[in-house]
């Protein structure tokens, strides 16, 4: 029996200790969130969907807002305004933060749901994934994470390859090709996958609770600021076919909540988009200047 | 509890040194232990449905008491009457009473008589089909007294639950499994290592090969309309893959993890993809099922005694059942029923046992005549495999008119066909390992063995971090369904 012990816990720690190693080597390039989920706590924050993640840019906004502000924005599958990512928020702020940042992005999707009941919020999907189940947003390595929502095989973390980027402030880089033909088959495709959500999607009072929850719980740190960005022309008409008087809604909450509201639709000409969607990261520095400007005046 | 999951890689080891440290010193101390240790891996799942194994193991434990204490056959038959009601009951009720509601209703609709059928929200109970096949084996043996009924409950509990073959088999029989709880248990080193070197085995063929299979299997039956006739081609054989990946894995783990507490389960598969015909085949794939309806449903039935027509009729339902017992969907009937139909000319011909040695033994390769054999027995496999597979038949058909097209000539069309040609690569090592050890209880038993035990250590390793790296998302056993 001790032959066996000796031999069995000698080849569990060789194990353990390889796949701690690997864990160790885990980064921005590992997957589109991980990273995020090992940063320090934070003061300022920009929060919403994947068009936030790609679109405002940490590193452009410093200056206007003289502090460092964080990306702390998933995808619109993982961070719609709900108890998850509220959670999330809560545990990635640092304690006794009283003059934060904090740029709130806003669009219909993440205040909408699909299910049956879109107020019901056991039926929120992301409650399930890393957003629900994480139990720690700043933990170098986040040992949780990779083991319970790692979507890829882990020799992905070995390998130097990928065609995104998390920056250590949170934002998030993309290097799809840019001919104007892939441009045009990603919109397209966009289109018609937006078309397809329309039928499932409605608004959610519930999620809207907590867009409001989220504004008061960050207004108790510093300033907090409303941001709609700019999407493609025809996607912004799908939008406004989910919830049409949405700009009305958003409008009234920052009047109830003495916060300053800036709507970037109908802009969507100057910019240049990966897939109609996000910002393309010329772009995105150009939106991030403009909203640093905006921020630095009000 | 899933074997590929942190939970287990927890549990097994604590109730491993409780065990051998803790209850070593009295045998009804370990039965206890193992029964305990059971019912908590079932209820990390559901421990509602705990009654119900309860309730299948009280009913055979005082069944076969009844059948010991009578020699009047009409009360025995009553009582295995008894036992095989309760638990055919059980199954039927969970596993087929929808099915049979909705048969019924579309075949009265079909004759003019529209109704509506009613449907339960009934959840399966995970290894329903396994435990209940398992305990009603022993009221069966005890009725045909090949075996002395057990007074001792926590150890026929045990037998009943036994955790390492209680959610997906192999379906033990009583003569095999139940005596070895009433003999005592010594730690043997050699079981103990060869039941983590299957455990190790049985991982990399669930995780690395079956996870990964089942991303493009799922993509090419969701929608096969999507996807070119080559890659649909593709999807039937990582199908094939998968499932044996799987299902063979998960026995692996459970032979493995009785080993560490010094059981021995029967044999699950032995090859089955070097059957060079389907009578082969049907020797070598989940043996512990194949066996049990042999034993207990053909045999009985008259086998292949009789006219050539009671011979098709017991094939025809041996088949039929089989498929039957895998879920409640024409899918498996008419997969069960292709089967018959493969196998039939070979009982007829009278040549369904020509092919009992394990193929080219002694040789490195096989005969060009044994190549071809199995490559027409896997291929004419692969065809029922879609029927088992799609969720319809007429899902089934359709993939299949979609498979014979002209785009089999195509390049395959799946998005990440990187890592179809890595999937390829882990299969073909997967299968050279296979063949080389096609004639012991699993490929890697022997492997190596006359190498230094460094070398031997780093073989394991690797393959150890085979599966961290190149494991497919997690993904709960195929047969758990069943």
């Amino acid at each position: 029996m001790k032959r066996f012990l000796l031999e069995s816990t000698l080849f569990s720690v060789a194990i353990i200790a390889s796949v701690y190693f690997v864990f160790l080597q885990a980064d921005g390039k590992s997957d589109p969130f991980y990273s995020r989920t090992t940063t320090p706590k934070q003061a300022s924050l920009i929060l919403g969907t994947s068009k936030a993640a790609q679109g405002l840019m940490p590193e452009v906004l410093n200056p206007y807002l003289e502090t460092d502000i964080y990306n702390f924005s998933f995808t619109v599958a993982h961070s719609p305004f709900g108890p998850a990512y509220l959670s999330a928020i809560e545990k990635k702020l640092k304690p006794e933060t009283k003059d934060g940042v904090f740029i709130i992005t806003v669009d219909p999707w993440s205040i909408s749901s699909d299910g049956k009941d879109p107020n019901n919020e056991a039926e929120f999907g992301e409650s399930k994934s890393f957003m629900g189940i994480a139990k720690s947003f700043s933990s170098k390595p986040n040992i949780s994470y990779l083991l319970n929502s790692y979507d890829d095989n882990y020799i992905k973390i070995l390998l130097n390859f990928s065609l995104m980027e998390v920056h250590n402030d949170g934002w998030l880089e993309v290097f799809p090709p840019m001919d104007s033909a892939s441009v045009k088959n990603r919109i397209t495709e966009n289109i018609l996958e937006q078309k397809v959500k329309l039928e499932s999607y409605q608004f959610s009072q519930t999620r809207f609770e907590y867009l409001k929850k989220t504004i008061e719980t960050l207004k108790k740190c510093g300033k907090v600021y409303l941001v709609r960005l700019p999407v493609y022309t025809e996607i912004a008409e799908i939008e406004d076919e989910l919830i049409p008087d949405f700009n009305s809604k958003i409008k009234d909450l920052a009047n109830a909540e003495e916060l300053p509201y800036l709507n970037l639709m109908n802009s969507d000409t100057k910019f240049t988009f990966t897939d109609g969607i996000h910002l393309y990261k010329d772009s995105a520095k150009d939106v991030s200047a403009g909203v640093g400007r905006w921020i630095s005046k009000e | 509890m899933l074997f590929n999951s942190i939970d287990f890689a927890i549990f097994l080891p604590i109730v491993f040194l409780l065990y051998w440290f803790v209850t070593n010193k009295n045998l009804k101390f370990q039965n206890f232990l193992l029964l305990v240790a059971s019912y908590v891996f079932y209820a990390w799942w559901d421990w509602r449905f705990l009654s119900l194994i309860v309730f299948s193991s009280a009913v055979d434990y005082f069944v076969g008491i009844g059948l010991s204490k009578t020699e009047k056959q009409q009360k025995r038959k009553a009582l295995l009457l008894l036992s095989v009601f309760v638990n055919i009951g059980f199954l039927g009720f969970f596993k087929y009473f929808n099915f049979f509601s909705e048969s019924f209703a579309e075949a009265f609709t079909l004759l003019g008589h529209p109704f509506e059928a009613s449907r339960l929200n009934i959840i399966l109970p995970v290894g329903i089909s396994f435990y209940t096949f398992q305990t009603m084996s022993y009221s069966i043996d005890v009725y045909r007294k090949k075996l002395e009924p057990t007074r001792d409950v926590v150890a026929f509990f045990s037998f009943v639950s036994f955790f390492p073959q209680l959610v997906a088999g192999p379906i033990e029989r009583a003569t095999n499994l139940l005596p070895q709880f009433f003999k005592k248990r010594k730690f043997d080193y050699f079981a103990a290592m060869d039941g983590l070197r299957q455990i190790l085995w049985g991982l990399f063929k669930k995780m690395v090969i079956a996870d990964n299979c089942a991303q493009f299997v799922n993509l090419a039956f969701n929608n096969p309309q999507d996807y070119s006739a080559s890659s649909l081609a593709i999807g039937v054989v990582f199908f094939a893959f998968q499932i044996y990946g799987d299902f063979s894995g998960y026995s692996d783990i459970a032979i493995g993890t009785a080993r560490l507490f010094g059981f021995n389960l029967m044999k699950n598969f032995s090859y089955p993809y070097f059957s060079r015909d389907i009578a082969e085949f049907w020797r070598r794939w989940h043996i512990s099922l194949s066996t049990w309806f042999r034993d207990y449903v053909y045999i009985p039935l008259g086998g292949s005694r009789g006219s050539n027509w009671l011979k098709v009729r017991n094939i025809f339902i041996i088949f039929i059942v089989s498929g039957f017992w895998h879920g409640a969907n024409w899918t498996f009937i008419f997969w069960g029923a292709l089967n018959a139909l493969y196998f039939l000319p070979l009982l007829l011909l009278k040549r369904n046992r020509q092919h009992i040695e394990v193929v080219a033994k002694d040789r490195f390769l096989p005969s060009v005549t044994d190549f071809f054999k199995i490559l027409l027995t896997f291929t004419i496999t692969c065809f029922a495999w879609i029927f088992f597979r799609a969720n319809s038949l007429s899902s089934a058909f359709e993939y299949i008119s979609l498979l014979f097209s002209k785009s089999i000539f195509d390049a395959p069309n799946f998005l990440a066909l990187n890592k179809v040609y890595v999937l390829i690569f882990f299969i073909v090592g997967f299968l050279m390992l296979e063949w080389k050890g096609r004639d012991t209880n699993y490929a890697i038993e022997n492997f190596g063995e006359s190498w230094p035990k460094p070398v031997r250590y780093a073989f394991y390793y690797s393959l150890a971090m085979l599966i961290f790296f190149f494991g497919g998302k997690e993904q709960a056993f195929i047969y758990f369904q069943f």
